[in-house]
């Protein structure tokens, strides 16, 4: 068991440094997004994640119906309790990734609006 | 100051993203943070051991390049030597990928010099002789190069020379396919299959009765023909007859038999104890010797060969290969299929596909067996016995059609045995396809690097 947990840390630090300069970048918008937030007024937080959950959702529905064809499979292949357990996490890691980018940018827009 | 400092991280950023060299930093970068923790994780010595032995390394892919990394770990003082002409490293679990229109020829195709350890010896010519008698291996230059320890890992021979009238460079031509040789190959192949799911006909595919490397390769290349008949709507007019030189098309009889039903239900006809003797390009015929001896000529549209295969001609015709017994034919080595360990010779173990052992040439076989093989060669250094047992583990992702497949592990007595028992592993998966497409190539360079 700890060999296949090894195993998968090992299987995702690779895909990770396919992706290495995408991340980078990522990572870097997103330092500058908490950056300017943070340099803001104190704002109600609550208001801010409530809203940034809007995007959050948008973006795990569209995940969910359009990675599969990122790797050549349509919905049509869902056809086992474990494929749609896989699919709704990894669209569910998208839209907390959506969320995390999300809260910066309502702080930065609704304290300039 | 603060946008100063923001404008020489975008420089910094802009460059990294630039460099034409970022590929191999990267890869350097991987290869370092989790593997300088390592720490007790499985396979790793804890701490090296101090060593003046001169290893040799038949063999620079996946289980020659493993072994190389985990040994430069364990042991300190070693000397390692690599002895293989081959510059690109190509990651072939991909080939089926690539021969079906799936993936880029790109992400099969790596070099061979990314991944090996620092301070190893790379001579870039072949072995064509081995003398386990004297310690000595002979290059295809002449040089005889002596060796305290010797680690076999030169892979399989494609025997396309059995086959009467066959030309792996007409692969592509004339409606020919054949995953196995080279990246080339398959893409070649998928050309062919392509062009042929355009118009349908008569489809013909092959299967030796020698051991096979990635014996699912066969099973994919015939289920995703037929789904690309389907997807282009020339089904009907197409049939597709899969001719078996064996009894079965799988080693594994649960496997077979869910193979078999499905390719009932796709209707795909079966052909046993079929062996392909001759092929005519340009007629476009094949002629298979079946059980009585009589002769079968077959007409065909497209034709997917798969070669017989046997250990290359310096492992065959040396002391190291088997002496009698089922695997002498085929000239593979003789190893204990638990230790690796050569039977006769104690200082030379094999890996990967050239290891007369009852299954398992496959990747998932390599990635399993090379911490095994590192230990027990460690321990003979250390003149002790062999303490690693390999179970046979190999998995093979079994393609059913684009976007499913089956993740189907198993050992030497042929039983399944799934890394995850909460998934069936004859049940066709999303979740499969996933670790097919996505995931097993992570694992294959991690495995590579010597991390797993």
């Amino acid at each position: 068991m700890i060999y296949d947990i090894w195993l998968g840390l090992n299987i995702f630090w690779e895909i990770a440094l396919g992706a290495f300069p995408i991340i980078l970048l990522a990572a870097f918008i997103w330092l500058i997004l908490v950056g300017i937030a943070l340099s803001k007024k104190p704002i109600k937080w609550c208001a801010v994640t409530r809203t940034a959950l809007i995007p959050a959702a948008i973006v795990t529905v569209v995940m969910f119906v359009l990675f599969p064809g990122q790797s050549h499979a349509t919905l049509a292949d869902m056809g086992y309790w474990v494929d749609w357990a896989v699919l709704s996490a990894i669209a569910l890691g998208f839209g907390a990734l959506a969320f995390l980018y999300a809260v910066p940018a309502l702080i930065i827009f609704k304290r300039s609006a | 100051m603060a946008r100063s400092k923001i404008n020489q991280s975008s420089v910094v950023l802009r460059d990294a993203l630039n460099d034409p060299e970022r590929r191999r930093w990267i890869k350097a970068l991987g290869a370092v943070p989790l593997s300088a923790g390592l720490f007790s994780l499985p396979g790793h010595a804890r701490a090296a051991i101090k060593t003046n032995a001169h290893i040799v390394i038949a063999g620079s892919g996946l289980g020659g390049v493993a072994l190389a990394n985990r040994l430069t770990r364990m042991l300190d003082g070693v000397k390692i030597t690599i002895i293989d002409a081959k510059e690109e490293h190509n990651y072939q679990p991909g080939y089926t990928l690539v021969a079906t229109g799936v993936w880029p020829v790109e992400k099969v195709r790596e070099r061979n010099a990314d991944y090996h350890p620092a301070g190893v010896s790379w001579k870039k010519t072949m072995v064509s002789g081995f003398d386990p008698d004297s310690n000595t291996v002979t290059t295809s230059t002449g040089e005889k190069i002596k060796y305290d320890f010797l680690i076999v890992a030169t892979g399989v021979h494609l025997d396309y020379g059995l086959i009467e009238g066959m030309d792996v460079n007409a692969i592509g031509q004339n409606g020919l396919m054949s995953v196995y040789p080279s990246p080339q190959a398959a893409v070649a192949t998928w050309s062919v299959m392509e062009a042929f799911a355009k118009k349908g006909g008569q489809a013909l595919m092959t299967l030796p009765a020698t051991p096979l490397k990635c014996a699912g390769a066969p099973l994919k290349m015939t289920f995703m023909l037929r789904d690309r008949l389907a997807q282009a709507g020339t089904l009907a007019q197409s049939k597709i007859q899969f001719q078996s030189a064996l009894t079965n098309v799988f080693g594994v009889k649960v496997v077979n038999d869910n193979v078999l039903q499905r390719w009932s239900d796709l209707g795909i006809s079966v052909g046993y104890e079929q062996t392909l003797k001759s092929i005519d390009l340009s007629a476009r015929t094949a002629a298979f010797t079946q059980k009585s001896g009589e002769v079968l000529t077959v007409p065909y549209d497209v034709i997917h060969v798969v070669p017989p295969m046997r250990a290359p001609d310096s492992v065959k015709n040396s002391p190291l290969a088997w002496q009698s017994g089922p695997m002498a034919a085929g000239g593979w080595l003789e190893v204990d299929k638990s230790t690796l360990q050569h039977q006769r010779y104690k200082n030379v173990f094999g890996i990967g596909d050239i290891n007369g052992t009852p299954r398992g040439k496959t990747a998932a076989t390599v990635k399993k067996s090379a911490p095994i093989v590192a230990n027990n060669l460690v321990k003979a250094i250390q003149q002790k016995d062999s303490d690693m047992r390999f179970d046979g583990y190999t998995s093979c992702p079994l393609i059913t059609r684009e976007g499913s497949a089956m993740l189907i592990e198993f050992d030497y007595e042929g039983k399944l045995t799934p890394t995850l028992p909460f998934i069936e592993p004859l049940q066709d998966s999303y979740f499969a396809w996933l670790m097919k497409y996505s995931m097993l190539k992570p694992a294959y360079i991690a495995t590579l690097k010597g991390n797993v």
